[in-house]
């Protein structure tokens, strides 16, 4: 029925081309009415999430509220991670439009460009997710992520966080002193190294096995997820002691379109798919957040421990980091940038430097 | 002439196709704003109403007036439900004298510590819900709410916990803060607005219920109250966007959709860059001597619990007023500001 439609806006179209102003003018009263115009454009969107998580339902509600404010335009089909391409894929395969767009994991780029893993996790660095918001959109994050993402062919459009994440542990580790020769599941990359700077002895597991080397005691402490995720698999029964509000990591997926799909739309469409995407990013958050709350709020009940760091352990934490973060940046001159991006936002909100 | 005629007809359509920045929308609202012209929050929300134009393709456009330029603070209710003017922006808590349900909804003092939990409730705990029905039985449409954060606390002397407040003479305008200074030991005074400088100045009152930090700041507040608590105790009002059902219904849904996102964006856009603005004056008055006092989160939970007692009491006051309540605590709970029952 869509495709009746658009052959029939066609064809006035043609019209007003081949007859001039009179047509012209019919086709745009056709064009500017809006709520009852026809789909125009239509994007495979692929995520890194499985069908089924509320990470994945998030998104779908995103694409569908993305066709309700373009009162049916702009049509989104949301893919889960893997429909099309592997999850490291996506960029290569919406740079050369195999894909319309990607909500993406940035940091599965990092090969491409260590800025990548930079603009994806800034491990250690903000206290709160809404903070790299706050950095992307008042700090010049935004602009950052465009340059690098347009050498790919992609337009960036903004970020989608889900807050910090938590980490289980079998013990209470309270102070960056009790992480020292504690062993913990911590995928490679620069969390990995962070960790090792502060004594810690992270291993490489896949996802599939934490639980039962968590279990069995092969480590004593998991980078995972968000606490709410942690609790769905079940990570506390067997290691009570989650740091939570976390401070290890907040990592952004994004949301970019193929540069030729992008430019090809109008400037109200372009205006609320950027909207659309801020307010995505608002709703995880929340959704995600409140899944964080409930669990929190019952965790004494079931005789697990939130271990809550004070500002000074963080800020260890986060000073440990920064030479980490400098280490990454010295591999090219974008990830340069946005490290020194960051850690100049960083001082405004008084986490890095005497706050003065 | 006839070539000129079809070259007119095809500009015109040209026209209807491209954005029209800076022209009239085919519908333009008059909505009356909280603050004056000069004020940051006024700029922010000016910034985004005259936004609204482009993203509706030119279908509805914002015209934003300060506050008092069609009626006073306090009447925008009335002014909206009577057609007078197409919308309001401004702090819900104004109409607290019509239903106590609009204090409880519109800034429960002590409750939220940051405003994306407080806009949390409002989507997620049933704020809006309540708010759209209490909106419309004095005949206004509520869209959605913002809020200008966390207000900071005035001070000429170090308030560092409760126990320090009774005696303090400080300055609150009536309504829920002032019950709460009361039951804190506190002596709430009534003062005009253009007024509080000079009691503070002159020691009339040693404190002052005012605005965020950057505001108080830029007021000239912390040269005469070095003491200032933030992040903020008390306030922090929902700024909401409401208008009159007439013209509400008058959108298409897409519209009705960009109009509900767009106050949504609003809230965080104006949230966030005041936060940011508190933390740059924070930053420059510490640097200037003045003592920025930030209470432990046990102290913050004390108020709260105080607090309780006086939404309590306010819950009383109407059926709203006690639905606003029970949803308010609920929320509270469930994100841990509050112990569980």
């Amino acid at each position: 029925m869509c495709d009746t439609v658009m052959t029939a806006i066609a064809r006035v179209l043609r019209c007003a081309l081949a007859a001039g102003a009179l047509c012209g003018f019919l086709a745009s009263v056709a064009v500017s009415a809006g709520p009852a115009a026809a789909q125009e454009f239509r994007w495979k969107m692929q995520s890194i999430w499985q069908a089924g998580t509320i990470n994945q339902r998030v998104f779908e509600d995103f694409c569908a509220k993305v066709e309700t404010l373009t009162g049916g335009r702009l049509a989104i089909d949301p893919l889960p991670v893997g429909a099309v391409v592997a999850y490291n894929e996506t960029l290569d395969a919406v740079s050369v439009g195999l894909l319309d767009a990607q909500h993406g994991g940035a940091g599965y780029f990092a090969g491409k460009d260590p800025a990548f893993a930079i603009l994806a996790d800034l491990n250690g660095g903000y206290e709160d997710a809404r903070q790299i918001h706050m950095w992307l959109n008042y700090g010049g994050g935004i602009e950052l992520a465009r340059e690098l993402y347009a050498r790919y062919g992609l337009h960036f459009v903004g970020g989608v966080s889900w807050g910090i994440e938590s980490i289980p542990s079998k013990t209470p580790i309270r102070t960056l002193e009790d992480f020292r020769g504690v062993k913990l599941r911590a995928p490679e990359g620069m969390s990995q190294i962070i960790f090792q700077r502060i004594g810690a002895a992270p291993v490489n597991i896949p996802g599939a096995e934490v639980y039962t080397a968590l279990e069995r005691g092969v480590v004593e402490a998991a980078d995972w997820g968000t606490l709410g995720m942690n609790d769905d698999l079940g990570y506390h029964a067997i290691a009570p002691y989650p740091l939570f509000p976390g401070f290890h990591s907040a990592p952004i997926a994004d949301v970019a379109v193929n540069m030729d799909r992008w430019n090809a739309l109008p400037d109200d469409i372009a205006l609320l798919v950027e909207m659309a995407v801020r307010d995505f990013n608002r709703d995880m958050m929340e959704r995600i957040g409140l899944q964080d709350a409930a669990v929190a709020a019952g965790a004494a009940d079931r005789g697990i421990e939130l271990v809550d760091w004070s500002r000074e352990e963080r800020r260890k934490f986060r000073e440990v980091a920064v030479p980490v973060w400098a280490e990454y940046a010295s591999g090219s001159p974008m990830a340069q940038r946005m490290y020194e991006s960051h850690v100049a936002f960083l001082r405004r909100l008084g986490l890095l430097g005497d706050g003065e | 002439m006839k070539l000129r005629a079809a070259a007119g007809a095809f500009a015109l359509a040209l026209a209807a196709l491209a954005p029209r920045p800076g022209a009239a929308a085919d519908v333009v609202w008059t909505v009356q704003a909280a603050n004056t012209a000069g004020d940051i929050a006024y700029a922010i929300a000016e910034e985004w109403a005259n936004g609204v134009e482009a993203l509706t393709g030119g279908r509805l456009g914002i015209r934003l007036v300060p506050v008092g330029s069609i009626v006073q603070y306090n009447e925008t209710l009335d002014a909206v439900a009577a057609g007078v003017l197409d919308g309001h922006l401004t702090a819900t808590v104004y109409f607290s004298g019509k239903d106590a349900g609009f204090a409880l909804l519109g800034d429960l003092i002590a409750a939220y510590e940051h405003p994306d939990q407080m806009l949390a409730f409002m989507r997620r705990g049933g704020g809006d819900e309540l708010l759209r029905e209490l909106y419309a039985q004095h005949g206004v449409h509520y869209i959605g709410g913002s809020t200008t954060g966390k207000e900071a606390f005035v001070s000429k002397i170090p308030l560092r916990a409760v126990a320090d407040f009774p005696g303090v003479k400080l300055r609150a305008p009536e309504g829920m803060a002032q019950d709460i200074f009361q039951r804190i030991g506190a002596a709430p005074v009534n003062l005009p607005s253009a007024e509080v400088f000079t009691a503070l100045e002159r020691g009339v009152v040693d404190a002052a219920d005012w605005s965020t930090f950057s505001m108080n700041h830029h007021l000239g507040f912390h040269e005469v109250a070095r003491y200032p608590i933030y992040p903020g105790i008390h306030s922090m009002p929902i700024i909401d966007m409401a208008a009159a059902p007439a013209r509400w219904e008058a959108l298409s849904d897409d519209l009705k959709a960009i109009m509900e996102t767009a106050v949504a964006d609003f809230a965080r856009d104006i949230t966030q860059r005041l936060e940011l603005r508190d933390l740059d004056d924070a930053r420059a008055a510490r640097a200037a001597g003045v003592e920025v006092i930030d209470w432990p989160a046990p102290e913050r939970q004390k108020l709260r619990d105080i607090a309780i007692g006086v939404w309590r009491e306010w819950s009383e006051r109407s059926p709203m007023a006690a639905r606003a309540y029970a949803a308010q605590t609920a929320f509270l709970r469930r994100i841990g500001l509050l112990a569980a029952e």
